[in-house]
């Protein structure tokens, strides 16, 4: 088991975690579908991602969609702060039986899960007086295991939420 | 209204419409000239040949792209009108029209002013704009090519008069333009001389006669169709107008059209800002004028934006389509009539569809479909919402999540040392991220410093090189501890006893690496978001003060001998205090106001239709409750009503 070296493991999980927040709150104030960003939509996941929005339990990315559009038009979210850890460098969970090119994906770091939180705020519509909310969010994402086989598909995601955790503050 | 001298007050543009401005004391009360300036607007003529000149401070007018931007309307529909209305320069009236008054605001200061002759009797003439685009930019060229230096001189403003060309320009500018005097342009020699005029030369002499009465009687027209008690401008009925007719403006369809943006044209050319203009006419009569697609008037809805009332009756509007140009225009409409039009046999719903693209708009044809506050009301619906608080999602396992929450904090204001012991081993993770720009509490006390922080902050956001990366991620306990000796002393609230002072989450969360090595497919552990606040006292500055935290733990089962727990990461975010909601009172209160708000407009609609309270409800839950549509839907439907629908009359 070949793990990532120190260097290796803080680039890769920043690097995962950068592209995650960018692409995912980018997602949320262009109201682009969310499924793709969760292991829900990974047929490797038995499980569904364990999404919790403000204390209430949301049980697919879909009602969070809708959860998101009951806001109203000119909701924006604007990330000041993120931070991740590697929670695991070699993720089992989900896996094949045979990952294609293991060795090399795990010691590129591709193989880990990390954990990633968010601190920023909501704008609640447009203009500088418009309210704002703090909030703060915590992922935890997963490997795409589809993302590594020989030929994957074009677009997918390297790592999907598993969990979720969201609170306006 | 009579041309103006040089040094005569606009007296006539305080005075819209020509009248008297004894009852109309908003418009007197005009604090001198503003930017609606649009001197140098000749040029606009020229509008590819001059894009790109002008790189000098442009005052105003000049050097945006092109004469066809909507912004430039009032001064290009006023150039547009004048050269169909009058037979003589057309230009030069234009700059009239958008510059009534010659004051300050459009003065440069420091500029001089030169005359030059030629033009007319130059091949260029019979160009399209009179050829002044290239007589300015044959000047430019020439004076750039005659000077040493390698300066551009530049034109900041011109205008015509007559036989003469007037431009503006820096002195030293202005000293190259005079060494064209005498050069050949289009096969004409010009002058070019100093003017020791104003800028504006005196236009008396350049106006031609037709024109100026053309244009009085016009104005006369509009100032015998202003109320100014009233502040109603009736433009009812034109066509039968006598003097209108005597003019020969409606002697056709395109002339008549035209006719109508010459008066509007007119109107804008009056008013130096718009808030003048709102003041002086607040409602406009289009009636009996045989509209049957406002297109045909839609320059109304740009000249008054800001109409409250508009009487529409008696055109021949068939269709919502013939209205459609005017969709999302009059944002401040109150009052429409759309009596004897045939759009009022023909489209059912269309009293809806203007309240929907109108929406300010309350009463039409004299009844009023809802009031100020509904429309308020609806206006506060529209605005977003933020997802509703509930309680803790606290999914723990065995109590370990809580057992953990209140044992860390204690543990960590009195003995990290302790804490970081028992509780994190060689694998645990600690960083904290510092966010300086948080929304906080305006009454709260000036936010404290970051200084004791910001050194070991690990906001991905701004550290961004690999080393500063790794250098602030905090790996093993006696790493972790190092840390956080340096850190600023700190006071949790005690959460048993202020547990409205936090907020936390958890969830269990498979996948964790098993140190053992027997779990294959990893362990279950928790994850737990807490948010809260912290008083802190900073050793080294001796500050004081609070601050609001969030803080995320993955804790893991812990290793065999040791506790029962160990913290895998740990991820504080800092930002300014700003007190948390209290999520543990009743969630909000959104479902009763709904309910209230139902209430209130089954009542007001009982009130006003008579119908009885069950009725009414019927009616606004079919249009989903929007209080407009259900009383459309109620004038239509109100003679199949059956009787008990109607709360009996005595």
């Amino acid at each position: 088991m070949p793990l990532p070296d120190a260097d290796t493991e803080v680039k890769a999980s920043s690097d995962a975690a950068e592209i995650f927040v960018n692409s995912y709150y980018q997602a949320i104030n262009s109201r682009a579908k969310l499924e793709t960003f969760y292991i829900n939509s990974s047929s490797r996941y038995s499980i569904p991602a364990d999404i919790s929005i403000n204390g209430s339990v949301v049980p697919t990315p879909e009602e969070y969609s809708k959860l998101l559009e009951t806001q109203g038009e000119d909701v924006h979210y604007e990330i000041e702060s993120f931070d991740t850890h590697i929670i695991n460098p070699s993720f089992q969970y989900g896996a094949p039986e045979t990952v294609y090119e293991s060795e090399k994906n795990e010691k590129s770091g591709r193989k880990m899960s990390i954990v990633v939180t968010t601190m920023g705020k909501v704008r609640f519509g447009k203009g500088r007086e418009a309210p704002q909310k703090m909030f703060n969010e915590t992922f935890v994402l997963t490997p795409n295991w589809d993302s590594m086989a020989r030929n994957p598909a074009r677009g997918l995601k390297r790592w999907l939420i598993m969990s979720q955790n969201f609170r306006a503050l | 209204m009579a041309p103006r001298g040089k040094n005569q007050p606009a007296r006539e543009a305080r005075n819209p419409l020509g009248t008297k401005s004894s009852s109309r004391g908003g418009i007197q009360k005009r604090r001198g000239p503003t930017k609606t300036d649009n001197d140098g607007d000749l040029d606009m003529d020229a509008p590819s040949k001059r894009l790109n000149r002008g790189s000098t401070n442009e005052p105003s007018g000049r050097g945006r792209p092109s004469g066809r931007g909507p912004s430039r309307g009032a001064a290009k529909v006023a150039q547009i009108v004048m050269k169909q209305l009058g037979s003589g320069n057309s230009s030069d009236l234009s700059a009239r029209i958008s510059r009534p008054t010659r004051s300050r605001g459009g003065f440069i200061e420091g500029l001089t002013w030169l005359r030059i002759h030629g033009l007319k009797q130059s091949k260029a003439a019979s160009n399209p704009d009179g050829g002044l685009s290239d007589l300015l930019s044959f000047m430019e060229r020439k004076a750039s090519s005659l000077s040493t230096g390698r300066r551009r001189h530049t034109i900041r403003k011109s205008h015509r008069a007559g036989d003469y060309v007037f431009i503006g320009a820096n002195k030293e500018d202005a000293d190259e333009f005079l060494k064209i005097n005498a050069l050949t342009f289009a096969g004409t020699k010009l002058e070019v001389v100093e003017s020791n005029e104003d800028f504006a030369p005196p236009k008396k002499a350049t106006e031609s006669p037709e024109t100026a009465e053309l244009r009085s009687k016009l104005q006369a027209i509009l100032s015998q169709r202003y109320i100014g008690d009233n502040k109603l401008l009736k433009l009812d009925a034109l066509a039968s107008d006598a003097e209108l007719v005597t003019l020969g403006m409606f002697e056709t369809r395109e002339r008549a059209l035209k006719t109508f943006k010459g008066l509007m044209a007119i109107c804008d050319g009056l008013f130096k800002t718009p808030q003048e203009k709102k003041d002086a006419i607040e409602s406009i009569s289009l009636a009996n004028n045989s509209i049957d697609d406002v297109i045909q008037v839609e320059s109304v809805a740009s000249s008054f934006p800001q109409l409250k009332n508009l009487d529409m009756s008696g055109n021949q509007i068939s269709n919502m389509e013939g209205l459609k140009r005017w969709k999302g225009k009059f944002k401040e409409l109150e009052t429409l009539y759309t009596t004897g039009n045939p759009i009022e046999g023909a489209d059912a719903n269309f009293q809806a569809t203007l309240l929907e693209w109108f929406p300010k708009l309350r009463i039409i044809n004299g009844i009023e479909l809802r009031t100020a506050q509904q429309i308020a009301e609806q206006e506060a619906a529209r605005q977003p919402k933020p997802i509703p608080q509930s309680g803790p999602d606290f999914r723990d396992v065995n109590g370990i999540g809580e057992q953990f929450l209140l044992d860390f904090f204690a543990a960590y204001d009195s003995n990290r040392e302790a804490l970081t012991s028992r509780l994190y081993d060689a694998g645990s993770q600690f960083s904290l991220a510092v966010d300086a720009v948080s929304v906080r509490d305006p009454n709260a006390p000036p936010p404290l410093p970051w200084a004791a922080y910001i050194k070991s902050s690990r906001n991905l956001q701004k550290i961004t090189t690999l080393h500063a990366r790794s250098q602030r991620l905090f790996k093993g306990a006696n790493a972790i501890y190092n840390l956080w000796r340096d850190l600023p002393m700190t006071k949790h609230p005690n959460m048993k006893d202020e547990l409205s002072k936090y907020i936390m989450d958890c969830h269990p969360l498979p996948g964790l690496a098993d140190p053992t090595g027997q779990s294959q497919l990893g362990v279950d552990g928790l994850i737990i978001a807490v948010h809260g606040e912290f008083e802190e006292y900073d050793q080294k500055s001796g500050l004081t003060g609070k601050r609001s935290f969030s803080r995320t733990f993955v804790l893991a089962p812990g290793l065999s001998g040791s506790a029962q727990i160990r913290v895998v990461s740990d991820m504080l975010s800092l930002r300014a205090y700003s007190p948390l909601p209290n999520v543990f009172v009743a969630p909000s209160s959104a479902p009763a106001d709904t309910a209230n708000q139902h209430q209130a407009m089954i009542a007001e609609l009982s009130k006003q239709t008579g119908m009885v309270p069950q009725y009414s409800e019927m009616c606004l839950s079919q249009v989903e409750w929007d209080f407009g549509k259900a009383l459309v839907i109620f004038n239509e439907k109100k003679s199949q009503l059956p009787p008990e629908a109607f709360a009996s009359a005595t």
